[in-house]
């Protein structure tokens, strides 16, 4: 897909968030907001729900990004990061959106500062035939448009369903069903298995 | 039957199934979350540098206004007893018209104060007035500047005469004499400024060095 075409749709997508934002929240969104104001009140266990909660989708967003190696370093960062801010969130509904904000943040400015190294290969890391797939499918997937990347890692890799994925990043179903739809079209294509097993 | 295993897990599709156990090693271990900070120390907004720097001029302008208060309030006596003694300026008689077109900076040499005895006062006024009447009356005519002058005398003579000697209080003497006091002190620090910056200082330093 042509970069421009699926930057339209990234706006149009934005487009419908702010619509559905007027909706009522859901239950979840409500569990979520209490969650924030226990861990806001100090609450240290609210605040390890907290992150048995997010720590997955904030996991695929890194992942996304950085090297697989320095992921789960930058996911403690960023729930640090978050706690120091958490007066700062207005929405306590929107906790999962604002921390999916934090982790791309953070994974961003995971490569500003960043020394000149180079990344082993995923081949040199195992000798494990199974691993070095696993690798190549990954690189593959990263260098699919942001917004196929992100949805399709979070459905692959931390095998959340589209609803999960919806509910945890705040973007709307339609959108993350589109996502899903466009970027396994992209990564079939991209791997050759086009339906057919390879 | 495929779009519904890949939105919400039912049904089946090979490759996805297959994708997911591939990608299954860089899926999420569940770790214990980080180890919180003591205490979350807000952000506080630091005070402008100008903020400071308006303050700084305010108390300063304060402070200069009290001591010009208190002073004013410690001498008002002194104030108005010279203000009320001292002539303003004193201009010989016979040359009203050729005053007027000196400068104004020139007719401050005719300032006197009368705070000394009268009979000092009065030799003082007069050299000043033979000093002024030169600059004043034409050079040409020596007799008109003669007599200027001998009109200038009288009338300064008749003027102390006429006035009775001034009586200052102990405050007002010592208030006078702290303030002649620091008149010196400033006169000597000017001079020693005017030596620096026309050179006479380091000029007798080095005529000591070379005795």
């Amino acid at each position: 897909m042509p970069e421009n075409e699926m930057t339209g749709n990234m706006f149009l997508f934005a487009k419908s968030e702010t619509r559905e934002s007027a909706a009522p929240v859901s239950e979840k969104a409500t569990a979520a907001a209490r969650l924030v104001e226990r861990v806001s009140a100090g609450d240290e266990q609210a605040f390890g729900e907290l992150y048995k909660c997010f720590a997955p989708m904030v996991h695929g967003i890194v992942l996304a990004r950085v090297p697989r190696d320095e992921a789960q370093d930058i996911v403690q960062e960023v729930f640090l990061s978050a706690y120091k801010n958490l007066h700062t969130l207005r929405e306590k509904s929107a906790v999962g959106a604002w921390l999916a904000m934090i982790a791309r943040n953070r994974a961003t400015e995971f490569y500003r500062q960043l020394k000149p190294t180079e990344e082993l290969s995923e081949d040199l890391k195992g000798k494990d035939a199974s691993n070095v797939q696993a690798g190549e499918v990954l690189t593959t997937i990263r260098t699919l448009p942001d917004a196929y990347r992100e949805t399709l890692i979070l459905r692959l890799v931390e095998r959340m369903t589209g609803n999960e994925i919806a509910d945890q990043t705040g973007l709307t179903p339609e959108s993350v069903r589109v996502n899903l739809h466009r970027g396994m079209k992209l990564l079939r294509s991209k791997l050759g298995i086009d339906g057919v097993k390879k | 039957m495929k779009e519904d295993y890949l939105w919400d897990k039912t049904g089946g599709d090979f490759d996805i199934e297959q994708l997911e156990n591939t990608l299954q090693a860089f899926r999420y271990q569940e770790t214990a979350p980080p180890g919180l900070p003591a205490k979350i120390i807000p952000f506080e907004a630091k005070p402008s540098r100008r903020l400071f720097k308006l303050t700084f001029a305010f108390a300063l302008f304060a402070a200069i206004a009290v001591v010009c208060f208190s002073a004013w309030f410690y001498f008002p006596n002194v104030k108005t007893e010279i203000a009320k003694d001292s002539p303003k300026i004193i201009s010989p008689p016979n040359v009203e018209n050729t005053v007027k077109e000196i400068p104004l900076e020139k007719t401050t040499n005719l300032m006197i104060e009368n705070t000394e005895t009268p009979k000092n006062s009065i030799k003082k006024e007069v050299v000043k007035i033979k000093k002024f009447v030169p600059q004043v009356v034409r050079p040409n005519k020596p007799e008109a500047r003669e007599a200027a002058i001998k009109n200038a005398e009288d009338l300064i003579a008749n003027k102390q005469a006429e006035k009775p000697p001034v009586k200052l209080t102990k405050e007002e003497t010592y208030a006078y004499n702290q303030l002649m006091l620091a008149l010196s002190i400033t006169s000597s620090k000017l001079k020693i400024v005017t030596d620096k910056l026309e050179g006479i200082e380091e000029q007798n330093a080095v005529r000591v060095n070379e005795r």
